[in-house]
């Protein structure tokens, strides 16, 4: 025999439980409006990660894995917009080496020799704290930087993984570069905010190019303003001396006041012409 | 023919060939945004829940694993990023073009879907490179790519001002929908949500525009009518070729030829620094 206090937390009990049911079926009826409660349920596999795409190339007898991905970044209205946030230094790619910083991500690495710095910038992403190297990567010696990039290829159980940036090819090591980027200049590390945007291939000639194809409002300052020259840019940022004694102001006058694509060259003190003055969408 | 030096004026005659390349310039529009061409059109599963006749998109927030959106302490998805998936769906869902139309998709937040049926997955992960964030096809291995798509959003994105990650969320889902990016051309390209962020990562463009919409439609009628590829990079820094003796004369050397009745400019034109050629045109450089 049940005594009456039993009988009563068994009905409570029981109430609760039906309750309980009552709420989660009307729930489950309310399927076009979802709520954020989690499901115990989990995928056998996570799409999309790293061991996915090994798991499917090994079945798939392969022994190379590529992934593109789609990056979203900072972007800058122009040339002004981007000395104000942004330092501009000069480097060449020394090294590169890849990690995977997770289930899902692939990050690389670039050494860079830093042979001029252009501008020095403030960082907001890289401040204290931030941006911090991989365990194994060495400290940046004071005229080097490391650099990070998203995607990368890493070998995992026999299978070569790239995850490869769609519109960013890796750095080309040797290759100079003028790079717009956040940089902490105490830790020497920096962040590619601008994805392919801030990076621009420099020849021997001082001429800088684009390494993204797309039209870009940097890329085309950087056209119209100093002719891809970076000699042009380095005077925007940090004015020359004045022109060496000698040069005739009265010259230098009725060059400038011609315009037209002429230029008055302070190095030399001759009328120059460039026909990019003009016509800038002539030129690449 | 004979060279006559740098300093002489323009002559007022045009020619023919610089109004031809100006007409074709003019006849090739570009896609604002771009739309890429070996990104499939999302096939869906089922019918849009709100009735429209739409393909129903499922998209979920992950909630198991590393990298799960679920607070640990409660069990429930964190509440910014639901609001951002959910508010991000909507626009996507109410946006039309200037004729009216709305994509041919409806992105439905449902997390109860089989693992099998979901489209779009939301993590938790680093997009690696401080990048704001994310999104990875899935490779179909014929030199197509399509869903599932995976949308990378890093832990911070649990605390960016809920606008902020709207317009973030938005602007990936875009990827899903065959769009590539904008680059902020707003001169040229006006107001998109591919455009990128700020010099601070602010907004640039908050919702999504008709031409979004328009350029989405494009894709899904005809992906073949696009103009950009999926995961091919757009200049590659090795191949091609080279010029073993490149000549880089550009840009200060451009010369002037006549004859008894024409002027001639020869210029030495260059391209990503890969190699030198010349052209002679008369009237106007062209560089191509």
């Amino acid at each position: 025999m049940f005594d009456r206090r039993s009988l009563r937390i068994t009905a409570v009990a029981v109430l609760v439980v039906a309750l309980v049911a009552l709420v989660g079926t009307l729930i489950n009826r309310r399927s076009g409006q979802p709520s954020p409660i989690a499901h115990a349920q989990q995928p056998p596999v996570e799409p999309g990660s790293i061991d996915d795409l090994v798991q499917r190339a090994n079945a798939n007898g392969d022994h190379s894995a590529t992934l593109p991905i789609e990056i979203m970044h900072e972007d800058v209205d122009g040339f002004d917009d981007a000395r104000t946030h942004y330092s501009i230094v000069v480097a060449d790619a020394v090294s590169k080496q890849s990690f995977a910083i997770s289930a899902y991500s692939i990050e690389t690495w670039f050494k860079f020799t830093v042979t001029e710095t252009i501008l020095s910038t403030g960082p907001h992403i890289c401040v204290t704290g931030a941006c911090s190297l991989p365990a194994g990567l060495p400290a940046a010696g004071s005229n080097e930087l490391w650099l990070s990039k998203a995607g990368g290829t890493i070998e995992r159980n026999g299978v070569t993984v790239n995850f490869e940036w769609n519109e960013f090819p890796d750095f080309n090591i040797g290759q100079r570069y003028v790079l717009f980027i956040d940089m902490n200049q105490s830790t020497r590390v920096g962040a590619n905010a601008l994805g392919p945007v801030g990076v621009f291939m420099l020849d021997n000639n001082g001429i800088m190019a684009a390494v993204l194809g797309e039209d870009t409002n940097l890329k085309s300052d950087i056209s119209s303003r100093f002719g891809n020259s970076l000699s042009q840019l380095r005077n925007a940022i940090n004015p020359p001396p004045p022109p060496p004694s000698g040069c005739d102001p009265a010259a230098e006058q009725a060059c400038n006041a011609r315009g037209g694509g002429y230029y008055w060259d302070d190095s030399t003190c001759q009328c120059a012409f460039d026909v990019c003055i003009p016509k800038p969408w002539l030129c690449p | 023919m004979k060279f006559f030096g740098s300093k002489l004026a323009t002559p007022r005659r045009l020619a023919p060939i610089w109004l031809l390349l100006v007409l074709t310039g003019f006849a090739q529009a570009v896609d604002c945004p771009r739309c890429q061409k070996n990104k499939l059109p999302m096939a869906g599963h089922g019918a849009a829940v709100d009735g429209s006749g739409r393909l129903n998109v499922n998209v979920q927030i992950a909630f198991s694993g590393t990298v799960s959106w679920s607070d640990p302490a409660t069990g429930n998805t964190n509440s910014n990023i639901w609001n951002g998936v959910q508010g991000a769906a909507l626009d996507w869902n109410n946006a039309t073009t200037s004729t009216g139309q709305a994509t041919n998709y409806n992105f439905n937040l449902n997390q109860g879907a089989a693992a099998g049926d979901v489209d779009v997955r939301i993590v938790q992960d680093s997009p690696g490179g401080t990048a704001i964030a994310s999104t990875e096809a899935t490779d179909n291995h014929d030199g197509t790519f399509g869903p599932p798509y995976t949308i990378k959003l890093p832990p911070a994105a649990a605390s960016w001002p809920p606008n902020y990650l709207l317009a973030v969320i938005a602007h990936e889902l875009g990827h899903t929908l065959g769009l590539g990016h904008a680059y902020n051309n707003i001169a040229t390209c006006g107001h998109t949500i591919m455009n990128h962020a700020s010099a601070t990562g602010a907004v640039i463009t908050g919702s999504v525009q008709a031409q979004d919409v328009a350029t989405a439609n494009k894709h899904y009628n005809n992906r073949l009518n696009c103009t950009a590829n999926y995961g091919s990079p757009t200049l590659s820094f090795s191949g091609g070729y080279t010029d073993p003796n490149p000549r880089y004369y550009y840009p200060y050397t451009c010369y002037y030829y006549y004859d008894a009745y024409d002027i001639y400019y020869q210029c030495d034109c260059r391209e990503n620094g890969q190699y030198a050629f010349t052209v002679y045109v008369l009237e106007d450089v062209i560089c191509f």
